[in-house]
């Protein structure tokens, strides 16, 4: 190797390192992540090389000492919480009201029931994402509070594998939503239950102010929830830089990717996953209490973007076998024709429609029937 | 095991240090250790495929070399049946089963046997392709065997282009692999560079175009002719980028160990007719249907007529090799019709001073652009799931031109980022001629281009990571 060489080789090297550096600081100092430039080209580019962020320093970012200085997001989906955009329709009239427990996916099932249908009054307690735990909850929670003699409960495909977590915080890394909720697992046959060290927002804050409790939440974390990965979750200096977050942000892509790869395959979900377990056992106690309490139960298989029909296959059989009511999205929307989807993954009003008419067709000889709870 | 694998970063962690401190056949036997435990990661039980067509062409190369004129001839067809033997049942099987039971239940036979699924054992039409050709050379005279069954085995096996070439001859690898190989500086900046470059056109660029080409080829609902207008030109940029980036990576990883493997593109969507495009595209695979398929067919020595129905017949079968459907079939007619008509067209223009002999830049760029939209079209064939849905998106374009579907996901930031400077290198490289151009660029610019390339493939690790489209082949 010439000297001429050596030195040409060094001083690419040193030129590399120090653009890498230079793009780095670029980023932060023109693209700051701020409120400020949330709008525009700037804003999208800034959220963008801000996605990386730690887990904790997200959440830091959403929720400030009040609701009023929180953003809205980081106060939707507490389980015990009293506020109206969860929970709706709570003093309206028993006779035709149905009470929906789920998510985005459901709220607009409903509202498009109550469109279709303007006797129906819908009722609806839920989160973003919600997996099959928080809406079971949910539904625990509430059963005193209403008259509704038919209760709905919605399962997305993409929410499976988030079925053994304890908050929205852990999988929804690019967005994390702070709400928590059980985790229910099968255990020798029966649902075993762990409920979250933090269950206000409230609770919440002041963990997150309290470093001894809040070591305690990220242990409980750590040994419960299966999306917990301290390099995604924990605030670090390393935030500061674009290059770790750039890093981190594929980290979590890969965490997903590896997560979906051991419960989904080119054919379906794989059968018996300790999360279709879960699922199963969740449906068929809601179904059971709410006959109980003298109401009909039916579930919402939403098979969403990117699934086919598989959540439909995994547990269609199951809810045959164990008489448990409920409609699936796979022949009424196809999760394989993009025309049914918006930009964000939700359905289009037509194909809510139609879910809402099949929904209605099967709740409709219920609606008139009396409600066990006066 | 991909490249763009943090297991392939564990293995070429372990292979490339033991490379650089053994002596040559050390290294040979490390090599081929390190090439069948590569390919085993996939399914070990494939490795025995190998093992057989390597065993068959070392003894059937030996064979030619010394045997007189009749044995010869039955010894390159053992070699010929063992490779397409292997070939047309693991790859094949299938294909003509239901393709049979079809044509008969039309003649009204319903024959109603059981097709069995035979699992396709990655990488096999490469290097099948690859072990007849060192055979073949041999029946010609124009290499000598080689009397190392290790150099051949890892001639055969080299992981590098294995699962998805370049398909190499015997006359370029065999020497470098049997002589001892030297690094210079210039092979090793060469080499990360082409690593980088590749992986940076997969991961930040193919990767990040997959997910909006899926799910429209993936669809089952209505489609716009936005849509698919759409997808068809992601999907020229997507297998662009996949199997160009593939052959930039194998490409960039053999000169790391001192060995020079074959240029398999070079900038193929700047052709300006089909003629070309098969010089720019795959040339490994292209260059390999030319010598020993439509030569010996007669190439273009028998008149016009048979010249056309060469091409069709190489290039009907250069599509079949891709893959067992008709699709791929039609692919090849395509072109062998493409590159028939446009010899026609060029023999008129030739004689009868048709065309105008104006060779100005307008009109090569027209012909850049007509070049690459006959190939988009192309590729509708290549990459639809079926037949009926070529038909379907062919009938669609023509007549709606709604808007397009919101649904289907965008390409995402770091794809687009990579194209924005993608498509400005790709101008420079066929402008300049040479894809060295960027060696004459200061060091200070060089280090930021590349340190811009890395940073582009870190973005890229968000996307969903998809498999090299050229190893289901």
């Amino acid at each position: 190797m010439s000297t001429l060489d050596r030195q040409d080789a060094t001083r690419v090297i040193l030129s590399m390192v120090v653009s890498v550096l230079l793009i780095d600081v670029g980023i932060n100092v023109i693209l700051t992540d701020s409120p400020e430039v949330s709008e525009g080209l700037r804003g999208r580019l800034a959220r963008y090389f801000g996605y990386g962020r730690s887990i904790e320093s997200k959440l830091d970012r959403l929720i400030g000492p009040t609701d009023e200085t929180s953003a809205e997001i980081a106060t939707i989906g507490w389980l015990d919480s009293d506020d109206t955009s969860t929970r709706s329709a709570l003093a309206l009239p028993a006779k035709a009201m149905v009470s929906m427990y789920g998510m985005s996916f459901v709220r607009r099932i409903g509202q498009a029931l109550e469109e279709i249908d303007p006797s129906i009054t819908t009722r609806f307690i839920g989160g973003p994402g919600a997996p099959a735990n928080h809406c079971y909850d949910a539904f625990l929670r509430d059963r005193n509070n209403h008259q509704a003699p038919v209760v709905v409960m919605g399962i997305t495909a993409n929410g499976v594998s988030n079925t053994m977590t304890l908050t929205g915080a852990t999988w929804a890394f690019e967005f994390p939503f702070p709400y928590t909720y059980p985790l229910f697992r099968v255990v020798n046959g029966d649902l075993d239950r762990v409920d979250p060290i933090i269950e206000t927002i409230d609770d919440f804050r002041r963990a997150r102010k309290d470093r001894k409790s809040w070591t305690r939440w990220v242990q409980q974390l750590a040994e419960n929830d299966s999306y917990y990965d301290p390099f995604l979750f924990r605030k670090s200096i390393f935030d500061s830089s674009a290059t770790v977050r750039v890093i981190r942000r594929a980290w979590a892509q890969r965490r997903d990717q590896l997560a979906l790869q051991k419960l989904v395959t080119a054919k379906g979900f794989v059968p018996n996953s300790p999360e279709l377990q879960s699922i199963a056992a969740i449906c068929e106690k809601f179904t059971g209490i709410a006959r109980a309490d003298g109401r009909f139960p039916i579930i919402i298989l939403v098979n969403n973007r990117g699934f086919s029909d598989y959540l439909y296959q995994a547990l269609s059989d199951f809810f045959k076998k164990t008489d448990i009511p409920y409609i699936s999205t796979h022949n009424l929307a196809p999760a394989t024709d993009p025309s049914n989807f918006i930009a964000d993954g939700h359905f289009i009003e037509a194909a809510d429609r139609a879910i809402a008419e099949e929904l209605r067709g099967r709740i409709l000889p219920y609606l008139s029937s009396e409600p066990a709870i006066e | 095991m991909w490249f763009n694998s943090l297991t392939f970063a564990v293995f070429m962690a372990i292979v490339y240090p033991l490379y650089r401190v053994l002596p040559h056949r050390g290294q040979n036997v490390m090599l081929l250790v390190a090439s069948y435990v590569f390919y085993g990661m996939w399914d070990w039980r494939f490795l025995g495929l190998i093992i057989i067509s390597t065993c068959v062409d070392f003894f059937v190369g030996n064979a030619l070399a010394n045997g007189r004129k009749a044995t010869r001839r039955l010894y390159l067809w053992i070699s010929i049946t063992t490779n397409l033997g292997l070939l047309a049942t693991f790859k094949y099987f299938g294909f003509f089963s239901e393709s049979l039971q079809a044509l008969l239940s039309v003649v009204g036979f319903d024959v109603g046997w059981t097709t069995i699924h035979i699992v396709l054992p990655v990488g096999i039409s490469f290097y099948t392709f690859q072990t007849m050709s060192y055979t073949i050379d041999i029946y010609r005279r124009k290499i000598q065997p080689t009397e190392r069954f290790l150099d051949f085995s890892l001639f055969v096996a080299f992981f590098p282009q294995l699962v998805a070439g370049p398909i190499e001859r015997a006359a370029n690898l065999l020497p470098q692999i049997e002589s001892p190989r030297s690094l210079s500086l210039a092979q090793s900046s060469r080499g990360l560079y082409l690593i980088l470059f590749g992986l940076f056109k997969k991961v930040a660029i193919a990767d990040g175009i997959a997910n909006s080409v899926n799910t429209i080829y993936g669809s089952t609902g209505s489609l716009t002719g936005i849509d698919i207008i759409l997808a068809c030109y992601l999907f020229t940029i997507q297998i662009y980028c996949d199997f160009a980036g593939y052959s930039d990576i194998a490409r960039g990883i053999s000169k790391l160990m001192g060995i020079e493997l074959m240029t398999n593109f070079k900038t193929p969507y700047f052709a300006t007719n089909p003629s070309e495009v098969w010089q720019r595209w795959h040339i490994s695979l292209s260059s390999w249907l030319r010598d020993y398929l439509y030569i010996p067919l007669g190439g273009n020595r028998g008149g016009e007529l048979k010249t056309y129905r060469n091409l069709l017949i190489t290039m009907a079968l250069g599509g079949l090799w891709h893959g067992n459907s008709w699709n791929f079939a039609f692919w090849g007619l395509f072109h062998g019709g493409w590159l028939s008509f446009h010899r026609l067209i060029s023999s008129l223009s030739n004689h009868r001073k048709i065309v105008c002999g104006i060779r100005s830049r307008c009109t090569k760029l027209l012909k850049i652009l007509a070049c690459y939209h006959a190939w988009c079209y192309s590729m509708i064939l290549f990459r639809a799931e079926s037949l009926e849905q070529t038909i379907t998106f062919s009938s669609i374009w023509a007549y709606d031109f709604s808007t397009w579907s919101t649904s289907v996901p965008m390409p995402t930031f770091a794809a687009l980022s990579g194209l924005l400077l993608l498509v400005p290198l790709e101008i420079a490289e066929y402008v300049k001629g040479s894809p060295l151009f960027y060696r004459k660029w200061p060091a200070t610019i060089r280090g930021a281009y590349y340190a811009l390339l890395l940073y582009l493939i870190l973005m890229g690790t968000s996307n969903e990571p998809v498999q090299f489209i050229y190893f289901q082949f």
